[in-house]
Protein backbone atom coordinates (compact mmCIF):
# COMPACT_ATOMS: atom_id res chain seq x y z
CA UNK A 1 0.00 0.00 0.00
CA UNK A 2 1.66 3.20 -0.64
CA UNK A 3 0.57 5.06 1.75
CA UNK A 4 1.78 2.95 4.49
CA UNK A 5 3.72 5.44 5.93
CA UNK A 6 0.57 7.58 6.31
CA UNK A 7 -0.65 4.91 9.05
CA UNK A 8 0.45 5.30 12.43
CA UNK A 9 0.63 2.31 14.18
CA UNK A 10 -0.02 1.52 17.43
CA UNK A 11 2.84 -0.49 18.77
CA UNK A 12 1.74 -3.99 20.65
CA UNK A 13 1.92 -4.72 24.12
CA UNK A 14 2.89 -8.47 24.65
CA UNK A 15 4.05 -10.54 27.34
CA UNK A 16 7.40 -12.92 26.66
CA UNK A 17 4.84 -15.75 25.88
CA UNK A 18 4.05 -13.71 22.69
CA UNK A 19 7.92 -12.32 21.82
CA UNK A 20 8.30 -14.85 19.42
CA UNK A 21 5.82 -13.22 17.13
CA UNK A 22 7.18 -9.61 17.75
CA UNK A 23 10.70 -9.72 18.33
CA UNK A 24 12.21 -11.72 15.30
CA UNK A 25 15.74 -11.14 13.89
CA UNK A 26 16.12 -10.16 10.00
CA UNK A 27 16.16 -13.26 8.17
CA UNK A 28 13.98 -15.36 10.49
CA UNK A 29 10.62 -16.80 9.60
CA UNK A 30 7.37 -16.28 10.69
CA UNK A 31 6.46 -18.06 14.09
CA UNK A 32 3.00 -18.86 15.42
CA UNK A 33 1.99 -20.19 18.50
CA UNK A 34 2.23 -24.41 18.38
CA UNK A 35 1.07 -27.03 20.69
CA UNK A 36 4.03 -28.93 21.09
CA UNK A 37 2.46 -32.44 21.82
CA UNK A 38 -0.43 -32.65 19.06
CA UNK A 39 1.27 -29.73 16.64
CA UNK A 40 -1.86 -27.96 15.99
CA UNK A 41 -1.10 -24.34 15.16
CA UNK A 42 -3.05 -22.18 17.99
CA UNK A 43 -3.16 -18.63 17.07
CA UNK A 44 -3.78 -16.18 18.72
CA UNK A 45 -1.76 -18.04 21.18
CA UNK A 46 -3.59 -19.88 23.90
CA UNK A 47 -2.22 -21.64 26.82
CA UNK A 48 -3.60 -24.92 26.84
CA UNK A 49 -4.00 -27.34 23.10
CA UNK A 50 -7.58 -26.91 22.27
CA UNK A 51 -7.01 -30.32 20.42
CA UNK A 52 -5.46 -32.25 22.95
CA UNK A 53 -5.42 -30.28 25.98
CA UNK A 54 -1.82 -30.52 26.36
CA UNK A 55 -0.11 -26.98 28.07
CA UNK A 56 3.04 -27.66 26.30
CA UNK A 57 2.93 -24.70 23.88
CA UNK A 58 5.92 -23.08 22.00
CA UNK A 59 6.47 -21.66 18.98
CA UNK A 60 7.29 -23.02 15.31
CA UNK A 61 8.62 -21.77 11.66
CA UNK A 62 5.49 -21.05 9.13
CA UNK A 63 6.31 -20.43 5.32
CA UNK A 64 4.63 -17.27 5.79
CA UNK A 65 2.27 -17.76 2.71
CA UNK A 66 -1.44 -18.06 2.39
CA UNK A 67 -4.10 -16.36 0.74
CA UNK A 68 -6.70 -13.80 1.43
CA UNK A 69 -9.72 -14.81 3.18
CA UNK A 70 -11.31 -11.41 3.92
CA UNK A 71 -10.37 -7.64 3.97
CA UNK A 72 -11.22 -4.15 4.72
CA UNK A 73 -10.26 -1.00 3.29
CA UNK A 74 -9.94 1.27 6.23
CA UNK A 75 -11.07 4.89 5.70
CA UNK A 76 -12.28 6.31 8.35
CA UNK A 77 -9.41 8.03 11.37
CA UNK A 78 -9.53 6.19 14.01
CA UNK A 79 -6.24 7.95 15.81
CA UNK A 80 -5.94 10.92 13.62
CA UNK A 81 -4.22 9.71 10.75
CA UNK A 82 -3.32 12.02 8.18
CA UNK A 83 -4.28 9.07 5.53
CA UNK A 84 -6.20 7.00 7.49
CA UNK A 85 -6.52 4.43 4.61
CA UNK A 86 -5.20 1.14 4.81
CA UNK A 87 -5.56 -2.66 4.18
CA UNK A 88 -6.55 -4.87 7.08
CA UNK A 89 -6.92 -8.72 5.96
CA UNK A 90 -7.63 -12.10 7.13
CA UNK A 91 -4.93 -14.26 5.86
CA UNK A 92 -5.45 -18.14 5.76
CA UNK A 93 -2.24 -19.68 6.21
CA UNK A 94 -1.36 -22.66 3.86
CA UNK A 95 -0.44 -24.62 6.69
CA UNK A 96 -3.42 -26.03 8.55
CA UNK A 97 -6.83 -25.02 7.33
CA UNK A 98 -8.63 -22.52 8.80
CA UNK A 99 -5.24 -20.93 10.73
CA UNK A 100 -5.92 -17.23 10.07
CA UNK A 101 -4.46 -14.22 11.13
CA UNK A 102 -5.54 -10.32 10.99
CA UNK A 103 -2.45 -8.02 9.40
CA UNK A 104 -2.15 -5.35 6.56
CA UNK A 105 -1.48 -5.64 3.03
CA UNK A 106 1.34 -3.30 1.58
CA UNK A 107 2.82 -3.72 -1.32
CA UNK A 108 -0.12 -2.53 -3.62
CA UNK A 109 -2.56 -0.32 -3.82
CA UNK A 110 -5.83 -0.78 -1.95
CA UNK A 111 -8.17 -1.44 -4.82
CA UNK A 112 -5.64 -3.89 -6.03
CA UNK A 113 -6.26 -6.34 -3.15
CA UNK A 114 -8.48 -9.32 -3.93
CA UNK A 115 -10.27 -12.15 -1.96
CA UNK A 116 -8.18 -15.22 -3.15
CA UNK A 117 -4.93 -13.11 -3.48
CA UNK A 118 -1.46 -15.72 -2.59
CA UNK A 119 0.57 -12.95 -0.40
CA UNK A 120 3.53 -13.62 1.72
CA UNK A 121 4.93 -12.35 5.00
CA UNK A 122 6.98 -8.92 5.15
CA UNK A 123 7.84 -7.56 8.22
CA UNK A 124 8.02 -3.82 8.78
CA UNK A 125 10.97 -2.52 11.42
CA UNK A 126 9.53 -0.76 14.50
CA UNK A 127 12.22 -0.09 16.91
CA UNK A 128 13.26 -3.19 18.11
CA UNK A 129 10.44 -5.01 17.13
CA UNK A 130 9.32 -6.50 13.50
CA UNK A 131 5.51 -6.11 12.82
CA UNK A 132 4.39 -9.33 10.82
CA UNK A 133 2.43 -7.65 7.55
CA UNK A 134 1.59 -9.22 4.38
CA UNK A 135 2.58 -8.08 0.29
CA UNK A 136 1.02 -9.83 -3.27
CA UNK A 137 3.31 -12.72 -4.52
CA UNK A 138 4.10 -11.91 -7.56
CA UNK A 139 4.11 -15.02 -10.21
CA UNK B 1 -34.74 -32.60 23.47
CA UNK B 2 -37.86 -31.76 24.47
CA UNK B 3 -38.70 -27.62 24.87
CA UNK B 4 -40.53 -27.74 28.88
CA UNK B 5 -40.67 -24.18 28.71
CA UNK B 6 -43.08 -24.03 25.29
CA UNK B 7 -46.35 -22.78 26.41
CA UNK B 8 -45.61 -22.57 30.38
CA UNK B 9 -44.74 -18.88 30.58
CA UNK B 10 -45.99 -15.45 28.83
CA UNK B 11 -44.80 -11.60 28.99
CA UNK B 12 -47.83 -9.71 30.43
CA UNK B 13 -45.78 -6.06 30.92
CA UNK B 14 -43.98 -4.36 28.45
CA UNK B 15 -42.29 -0.63 29.78
CA UNK B 16 -39.50 1.36 27.85
CA UNK B 17 -37.85 4.40 28.34
CA UNK B 18 -37.52 7.23 25.27
CA UNK B 19 -34.22 6.53 23.24
CA UNK B 20 -32.15 9.17 22.93
CA UNK B 21 -28.53 10.23 21.40
CA UNK B 22 -27.73 12.11 24.90
CA UNK B 23 -28.66 10.74 28.09
CA UNK B 24 -31.31 12.07 29.52
CA UNK B 25 -31.02 10.17 33.18
CA UNK B 26 -28.12 7.71 34.27
CA UNK B 27 -28.44 3.95 33.83
CA UNK B 28 -30.30 3.21 37.14
CA UNK B 29 -32.37 6.04 35.85
CA UNK B 30 -33.45 4.62 32.93
CA UNK B 31 -34.31 1.31 34.41
CA UNK B 32 -36.36 2.07 37.10
CA UNK B 33 -38.24 4.62 34.79
CA UNK B 34 -38.92 1.58 31.78
CA UNK B 35 -39.15 -1.24 35.05
CA UNK B 36 -41.90 1.01 36.55
CA UNK B 37 -44.02 1.09 33.27
CA UNK B 38 -43.76 -2.58 32.71
CA UNK B 39 -45.10 -3.04 35.94
CA UNK B 40 -47.98 -1.01 35.65
CA UNK B 41 -48.42 -2.36 32.09
CA UNK B 42 -48.97 -5.84 33.65
CA UNK B 43 -51.37 -4.62 35.98
CA UNK B 44 -49.17 -4.92 39.19
CA UNK B 45 -47.37 -3.93 41.86
CA UNK B 46 -43.52 -3.73 42.69
CA UNK B 47 -43.88 -5.61 45.53
CA UNK B 48 -45.71 -8.66 43.23
CA UNK B 49 -42.36 -8.85 42.26
CA UNK B 50 -40.66 -11.71 43.60
CA UNK B 51 -37.61 -11.95 40.54
CA UNK B 52 -35.50 -9.21 38.94
CA UNK B 53 -32.88 -10.39 36.10
CA UNK B 54 -30.95 -7.52 34.24
CA UNK B 55 -29.22 -7.07 30.95
CA UNK B 56 -26.74 -4.38 31.80
CA UNK B 57 -23.94 -3.13 29.24
CA UNK B 58 -21.79 -0.70 30.22
CA UNK B 59 -21.11 2.82 28.61
CA UNK B 60 -17.57 1.49 28.08
CA UNK B 61 -16.90 -2.67 28.59
CA UNK B 62 -13.56 -2.15 30.08
CA UNK B 63 -13.98 1.04 32.00
CA UNK B 64 -12.22 1.05 35.95
CA UNK B 65 -14.40 1.82 38.73
CA UNK B 66 -17.86 2.01 37.15
CA UNK B 67 -20.58 3.60 39.12
CA UNK B 68 -23.56 1.33 40.40
CA UNK B 69 -26.78 3.29 39.02
CA UNK B 70 -24.27 6.13 37.09
CA UNK B 71 -23.19 3.59 34.05
CA UNK B 72 -24.71 0.29 35.34
CA UNK B 73 -27.76 -0.65 36.37
CA UNK B 74 -27.42 -3.85 38.91
CA UNK B 75 -30.44 -5.67 39.92
CA UNK B 76 -29.33 -4.46 44.08
CA UNK B 77 -29.95 -0.62 42.76
CA UNK B 78 -33.20 -1.22 40.56
CA UNK B 79 -34.93 -3.37 43.42
CA UNK B 80 -33.80 -0.42 45.71
CA UNK B 81 -35.48 2.00 43.04
CA UNK B 82 -38.88 0.29 42.58
CA UNK B 83 -38.89 -0.27 46.55
CA UNK B 84 -39.32 -3.67 46.10
CA UNK B 85 -39.20 -5.30 49.98
CA UNK B 86 -37.97 -9.03 49.35
CA UNK B 87 -37.02 -11.18 46.59
CA UNK B 88 -37.08 -14.66 46.04
CA UNK B 89 -34.35 -15.01 42.99
CA UNK B 90 -32.63 -12.75 41.10
CA UNK B 91 -29.21 -12.57 38.51
CA UNK B 92 -27.33 -9.98 37.05
CA UNK B 93 -26.42 -10.56 33.21
CA UNK B 94 -23.41 -8.55 31.68
CA UNK B 95 -22.79 -8.12 28.44
CA UNK B 96 -21.93 -8.40 25.60
CA UNK B 97 -24.27 -10.68 25.37
CA UNK B 98 -27.46 -11.78 24.47
CA UNK B 99 -29.23 -8.63 26.00
CA UNK B 100 -33.62 -8.99 26.62
CA UNK B 101 -33.21 -12.47 25.68
CA UNK B 102 -31.04 -14.40 27.95
CA UNK B 103 -33.03 -12.27 31.24
CA UNK B 104 -36.25 -13.44 29.50
CA UNK B 105 -35.01 -17.08 29.17
CA UNK B 106 -33.29 -17.50 32.81
CA UNK B 107 -37.32 -15.58 34.11
CA UNK B 108 -38.70 -18.10 32.17
CA UNK B 109 -36.48 -20.79 33.68
CA UNK B 110 -37.09 -19.51 36.80
CA UNK B 111 -41.15 -19.56 36.95
CA UNK B 112 -41.28 -22.50 35.38
CA UNK B 113 -38.70 -24.11 38.13
CA UNK B 114 -40.71 -22.78 40.48
CA UNK B 115 -38.27 -20.11 42.06
CA UNK B 116 -40.49 -17.05 41.31
CA UNK B 117 -43.80 -15.95 40.50
CA UNK B 118 -43.36 -12.75 38.57
CA UNK B 119 -40.13 -11.89 36.85
CA UNK B 120 -38.84 -8.60 36.21
CA UNK B 121 -36.33 -8.63 33.10
CA UNK B 122 -34.23 -5.37 31.78
CA UNK B 123 -31.80 -4.21 29.65
CA UNK B 124 -30.52 -0.26 29.89
CA UNK B 125 -28.05 0.27 26.92
CA UNK B 126 -25.93 3.22 26.39
CA UNK B 127 -23.74 4.82 23.86
CA UNK B 128 -19.84 3.73 23.76
CA UNK B 129 -17.15 6.52 24.82
CA UNK B 130 -15.88 8.05 22.17
CA UNK B 131 -12.00 6.39 22.66
CA UNK B 132 -9.25 6.03 20.59
CA UNK B 133 -7.25 2.80 19.90
CA UNK B 134 -4.24 4.35 21.49
CA UNK B 135 -5.98 5.10 24.16
CA UNK B 136 -6.39 1.81 25.78
CA UNK B 137 -4.40 0.92 28.85
CA UNK B 138 -1.74 -2.23 28.70
CA UNK B 139 -4.53 -3.94 30.84
CA UNK B 140 -7.17 -3.48 28.30
CA UNK B 141 -5.38 -5.18 25.50
CA UNK B 142 -6.29 -8.72 27.10
CA UNK B 143 -4.00 -11.27 25.48
CA UNK B 144 -5.65 -11.28 21.29
CA UNK B 145 -6.19 -7.68 20.98
CA UNK B 146 -2.70 -7.35 20.55
CA UNK B 147 -2.46 -9.47 17.13
CA UNK B 148 -5.46 -6.67 16.35
CA UNK B 149 -5.09 -3.31 17.68
CA UNK B 150 -1.04 -2.76 15.96
CA UNK B 151 -2.91 -3.19 12.40
CA UNK B 152 -5.32 -0.47 12.57
CA UNK B 153 -7.79 -2.82 13.94
CA UNK B 154 -10.19 -2.47 16.57
CA UNK B 155 -13.71 -1.80 16.52
CA UNK B 156 -16.86 -3.58 15.09
CA UNK B 157 -17.50 -1.99 11.85
CA UNK B 158 -14.47 -3.04 10.92
CA UNK B 159 -15.34 -6.58 12.19
CA UNK B 160 -18.48 -6.89 10.12
CA UNK B 161 -16.99 -5.46 7.11
CA UNK B 162 -14.54 -8.16 6.91
CA UNK B 163 -17.50 -10.84 7.84
CA UNK B 164 -19.29 -8.96 4.81
CA UNK B 165 -16.87 -8.84 2.17
CA UNK B 166 -16.88 -12.90 2.40
CA UNK B 167 -20.34 -13.39 3.10
CA UNK B 168 -20.79 -11.04 -0.14
CA UNK B 169 -18.31 -13.20 -2.21
CA UNK B 170 -19.55 -16.61 -1.48
CA UNK B 171 -23.17 -15.62 -1.20
CA UNK B 172 -23.45 -13.13 -4.03
CA UNK B 173 -24.67 -10.27 -1.61
CA UNK B 174 -24.44 -6.90 -3.26
CA UNK B 175 -24.61 -3.69 -1.69
CA UNK B 176 -28.05 -3.00 -3.14
CA UNK B 177 -28.91 -5.97 -1.17
CA UNK B 178 -27.47 -4.12 2.14
CA UNK B 179 -28.99 -1.01 0.89
CA UNK B 180 -32.57 -2.88 0.84
CA UNK B 181 -32.00 -3.84 4.86
CA UNK B 182 -31.33 -0.33 5.40
CA UNK B 183 -34.47 0.72 3.36
CA UNK B 184 -36.73 -1.93 5.11
CA UNK B 185 -35.93 -0.41 8.50
CA UNK B 186 -36.18 2.67 7.40
CA UNK B 187 -39.60 2.39 5.82
CA UNK B 188 -41.42 1.12 8.86
CA UNK B 189 -39.24 3.74 11.25
CA UNK B 190 -40.88 6.52 8.99
CA UNK B 191 -44.08 4.89 11.09
CA UNK B 192 -42.59 5.31 14.04
CA UNK B 193 -42.30 8.24 16.20
CA UNK B 194 -40.17 6.87 18.96
CA UNK B 195 -37.73 6.28 16.30
CA UNK B 196 -34.60 8.44 15.55
CA UNK B 197 -34.16 7.51 11.80
CA UNK B 198 -37.61 7.90 10.85
CA UNK B 199 -36.36 9.23 6.86
CA UNK B 200 -36.46 7.88 3.79
CA UNK B 201 -32.85 6.80 2.57
CA UNK B 202 -32.89 6.30 -1.52
CA UNK B 203 -30.70 4.08 -3.00
CA UNK B 204 -28.57 6.80 -4.64
CA UNK B 205 -28.39 8.59 -1.15
CA UNK B 206 -26.83 5.22 0.15
CA UNK B 207 -24.44 4.69 -2.38
CA UNK B 208 -22.88 8.22 -2.28
CA UNK B 209 -22.44 7.46 1.71
CA UNK B 210 -19.14 8.19 3.49
CA UNK B 211 -16.96 4.65 3.76
CA UNK B 212 -16.28 3.96 6.75
CA UNK B 213 -14.66 0.87 6.72
CA UNK B 214 -14.77 -1.03 2.95
CA UNK B 215 -17.80 -2.29 2.64
CA UNK B 216 -19.59 -0.41 5.48
CA UNK B 217 -20.78 3.25 4.95
CA UNK B 218 -21.77 5.43 7.73
CA UNK B 219 -25.72 3.80 6.89
CA UNK B 220 -24.79 0.58 7.16
CA UNK B 221 -24.19 1.13 11.00
CA UNK B 222 -26.84 1.88 13.56
CA UNK B 223 -26.69 4.83 15.68
CA UNK B 224 -25.97 4.20 19.78
CA UNK B 225 -28.54 5.77 21.85
CA UNK B 226 -29.62 5.45 25.68
CA UNK B 227 -32.64 4.08 26.45
CA UNK B 228 -34.63 1.07 28.79
CA UNK B 229 -36.50 -1.46 27.89
CA UNK B 230 -38.38 -3.80 30.62
CA UNK B 231 -40.59 -7.07 30.39
CA UNK B 232 -42.37 -8.95 33.12
CA UNK B 233 -42.83 -12.37 32.88
CA UNK B 234 -45.53 -14.81 34.69
CA UNK B 235 -46.80 -18.36 34.25
CA UNK B 236 -49.50 -18.80 31.75
CA UNK B 237 -52.27 -19.60 34.31
CA UNK B 238 -51.42 -16.02 35.92
CA UNK B 239 -51.06 -14.47 32.40
CA UNK B 240 -54.67 -15.77 31.43
CA UNK B 241 -56.01 -13.59 34.49
CA UNK B 242 -53.73 -10.20 33.07
CA UNK B 243 -55.47 -7.16 32.49
CA UNK B 244 -54.01 -6.88 28.98
CA UNK B 245 -53.45 -9.51 26.87
CA UNK B 246 -50.37 -11.91 27.40
CA UNK B 247 -47.40 -12.97 25.00
CA UNK B 248 -47.09 -16.48 25.33
CA UNK B 249 -43.37 -17.83 25.25
CA UNK B 250 -42.80 -21.30 22.75
CA UNK B 251 -39.25 -20.47 22.42
CA UNK B 252 -36.35 -18.56 23.68
CA UNK B 253 -32.53 -19.77 22.66
CA UNK B 254 -29.43 -18.62 22.83
CA UNK B 255 -26.58 -20.26 20.66
CA UNK B 256 -22.49 -20.09 20.24
CA UNK B 257 -19.97 -21.38 17.80
CA UNK B 258 -17.02 -22.82 18.70
CA UNK B 259 -13.94 -20.28 19.70
CA UNK B 260 -16.22 -17.05 20.76
CA UNK B 261 -13.02 -14.85 21.85
CA UNK B 262 -11.41 -14.37 18.37
CA UNK B 263 -14.27 -14.35 16.18
CA UNK B 264 -12.11 -12.28 13.41
CA UNK B 265 -9.65 -15.40 13.34
CA UNK B 266 -13.19 -17.52 12.53
CA UNK B 267 -12.65 -19.99 9.73
CA UNK B 268 -15.93 -19.59 7.99
CA UNK B 269 -17.22 -16.59 7.96
CA UNK B 270 -20.93 -17.07 6.34
CA UNK B 271 -22.19 -18.19 9.89
CA UNK B 272 -22.61 -16.58 13.13
CA UNK B 273 -23.67 -17.28 16.82
CA UNK B 274 -27.50 -16.66 15.73
CA UNK B 275 -27.44 -20.05 13.70
CA UNK B 276 -26.47 -21.91 16.89
CA UNK B 277 -29.44 -19.67 18.42
CA UNK B 278 -31.90 -21.15 15.47
CA UNK B 279 -30.65 -24.60 15.85
CA UNK B 280 -34.86 -26.62 15.46
CA UNK B 281 -36.13 -22.84 16.33
CA UNK B 282 -39.73 -23.92 15.07
CA UNK B 283 -39.74 -28.19 16.10
CA UNK B 284 -38.91 -26.31 19.99
CA UNK B 285 -41.29 -23.58 19.27
CA UNK B 286 -44.16 -25.89 17.97
CA UNK B 287 -45.24 -23.86 14.95
CA UNK B 288 -44.16 -23.67 11.26
CA UNK B 289 -41.81 -21.05 9.58
CA UNK B 290 -45.23 -20.78 7.72
CA UNK B 291 -46.94 -19.85 10.08
CA UNK B 292 -45.15 -16.72 11.17
CA UNK B 293 -47.32 -13.50 10.96
CA UNK B 294 -44.42 -10.67 11.64
CA UNK B 295 -40.68 -11.02 12.32
CA UNK B 296 -38.05 -8.63 14.34
CA UNK B 297 -34.55 -9.70 12.46
CA UNK B 298 -31.57 -7.95 13.72
CA UNK B 299 -29.96 -5.35 11.97
CA UNK B 300 -27.55 -3.62 13.73
CA UNK B 301 -25.68 -3.83 10.66
CA UNK B 302 -27.09 -4.12 7.62
CA UNK B 303 -25.55 -7.28 6.27
CA UNK B 304 -26.81 -9.52 9.86
CA UNK B 305 -29.88 -9.43 8.37
CA UNK B 306 -28.80 -12.05 5.97
CA UNK B 307 -27.06 -13.67 8.10
CA UNK B 308 -30.42 -14.00 10.44
CA UNK B 309 -32.38 -15.01 7.70
CA UNK B 310 -30.05 -17.87 7.06
CA UNK B 311 -29.72 -18.87 10.85
CA UNK B 312 -33.69 -19.24 11.14
CA UNK B 313 -34.68 -20.61 7.94
CA UNK B 314 -36.86 -18.20 6.99
CA UNK B 315 -35.23 -17.89 3.25
CA UNK B 316 -34.52 -22.08 2.61
CA UNK B 317 -30.53 -21.50 2.93
CA UNK B 318 -29.41 -18.40 1.11
CA UNK B 319 -32.06 -16.93 -0.63
CA UNK B 320 -32.22 -13.64 1.70
CA UNK B 321 -31.90 -11.45 -1.34
CA UNK B 322 -34.62 -12.81 -2.77
CA UNK B 323 -36.83 -12.66 0.27
CA UNK B 324 -35.58 -8.92 1.05
CA UNK B 325 -36.62 -8.05 -2.94
CA UNK B 326 -39.82 -9.59 -2.43
CA UNK B 327 -40.54 -7.75 0.73
CA UNK B 328 -39.19 -4.60 0.03
CA UNK B 329 -40.58 -3.95 -4.00
CA UNK B 330 -44.17 -5.68 -2.94
CA UNK B 331 -44.51 -9.43 -4.66
CA UNK B 332 -43.86 -11.31 -1.50
CA UNK B 333 -45.09 -8.38 1.46
CA UNK B 334 -43.79 -9.39 4.93
CA UNK B 335 -43.68 -7.44 7.88
CA UNK B 336 -39.86 -7.28 8.90
CA UNK B 337 -38.61 -4.77 11.78
CA UNK B 338 -41.98 -3.03 12.21
CA UNK B 339 -40.82 -0.97 14.76
CA UNK B 340 -38.02 0.23 12.41
CA UNK B 341 -34.93 -2.38 13.11
CA UNK B 342 -31.65 -0.90 14.86
CA UNK B 343 -31.20 0.52 11.59
CA UNK B 344 -34.12 2.92 11.65
CA UNK B 345 -34.81 3.15 15.52
CA UNK B 346 -31.47 2.96 17.72
CA UNK B 347 -28.93 0.69 18.95
CA UNK B 348 -30.97 -1.01 21.53
CA UNK B 349 -28.78 -4.20 20.56
CA UNK B 350 -32.19 -6.81 20.14
CA UNK B 351 -34.08 -5.44 23.48
CA UNK B 352 -36.46 -3.54 20.65
CA UNK B 353 -36.46 -6.39 18.47
CA UNK B 354 -38.06 -8.45 21.42
CA UNK B 355 -40.46 -5.70 22.66
CA UNK B 356 -41.58 -5.29 19.24
CA UNK B 357 -42.01 -8.82 18.49
CA UNK B 358 -44.36 -9.02 21.94
CA UNK B 359 -45.89 -6.01 21.14
CA UNK B 360 -47.18 -7.30 17.91
CA UNK B 361 -48.45 -10.53 19.32
CA UNK B 362 -50.37 -8.93 21.91
CA UNK B 363 -52.10 -6.70 19.52
CA UNK B 364 -50.56 -4.36 21.10
CA UNK B 365 -48.52 -2.54 18.40
CA UNK B 366 -50.50 0.74 17.61
CA UNK B 367 -50.66 2.15 13.69
CA UNK B 368 -48.33 -0.43 12.61
CA UNK B 369 -50.16 -3.57 14.49
CA UNK B 370 -50.09 -6.53 11.76
CA UNK B 371 -53.61 -7.45 11.04
CA UNK B 372 -54.28 -10.95 13.04
CA UNK B 373 -50.99 -11.51 14.28
CA UNK B 374 -50.62 -14.67 16.08
CA UNK B 375 -46.80 -15.85 15.72
CA UNK B 376 -44.06 -13.51 16.47
CA UNK B 377 -40.60 -13.96 15.84
CA UNK B 378 -37.30 -12.09 17.05
CA UNK B 379 -33.38 -12.60 16.52
CA UNK B 380 -30.61 -10.76 18.17
CA UNK B 381 -26.87 -10.90 17.59
CA UNK B 382 -24.10 -11.16 15.41
CA UNK B 383 -20.27 -12.39 15.59
CA UNK B 384 -20.35 -14.76 19.12
CA UNK B 385 -23.80 -13.29 20.41
CA UNK B 386 -26.87 -15.14 19.07
CA UNK B 387 -30.23 -15.33 20.09
CA UNK B 388 -34.01 -16.38 18.85
CA UNK B 389 -37.57 -15.91 20.35
CA UNK B 390 -40.87 -17.22 19.13
CA UNK B 391 -43.85 -15.63 21.05
CA UNK B 392 -47.49 -16.09 20.21
CA UNK B 393 -50.88 -14.63 20.86
CA UNK B 394 -52.32 -18.09 21.27
CA UNK B 395 -50.57 -20.21 23.46
CA UNK B 396 -49.01 -23.54 22.18
CA UNK B 397 -48.38 -26.66 24.36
Amino acid sequence: MSDEGAMRRIRPIFTEDEAYFWTTQPGDPLRLARCDDCELFLHPRYPVCRRCFSRSIGAAPVSGYGEVYSFTVNHRAWNAEPDPTYVVAIVALDEQPGLHLLTNIVGCQAEEVRIGMRVAVAFEADGDLRIPVFEPVTE
Amino acid sequence: MTNYLRGATAFIGLGKTAVSRQPEMTFGGLAVEASRRAIADAGLRPNDIDCLIAYTRPTEMHTQGMVDGLDRASVAYVQEGLGIETLRHHADVWGPGANAFAPSLLGAQAIHGGQARYVLVYAVLGRPLKRKFGELSAREWGGAAQFALPYGFGNNVQTIAVFARRYMHENGLSREDLWRAIANSRKWAMRNPDALLGEWLSYDDYMSARMIADPMSLYDCDMPVFGAWAFVIAAHDDAARAPKAPAYISAIQLGQGPRPTVWELWDDYTVMAPSYAGRDLWENAGVRPDEIDVAQIYDGFSPLIYYHLDAIGLTNGHDGPGFMRGILEGDQPFPVNTFGGSLGYGRAQGASHLYEAISQARGDAGDRQVADCDVSVATMGGFMVGATAVVTRERRT
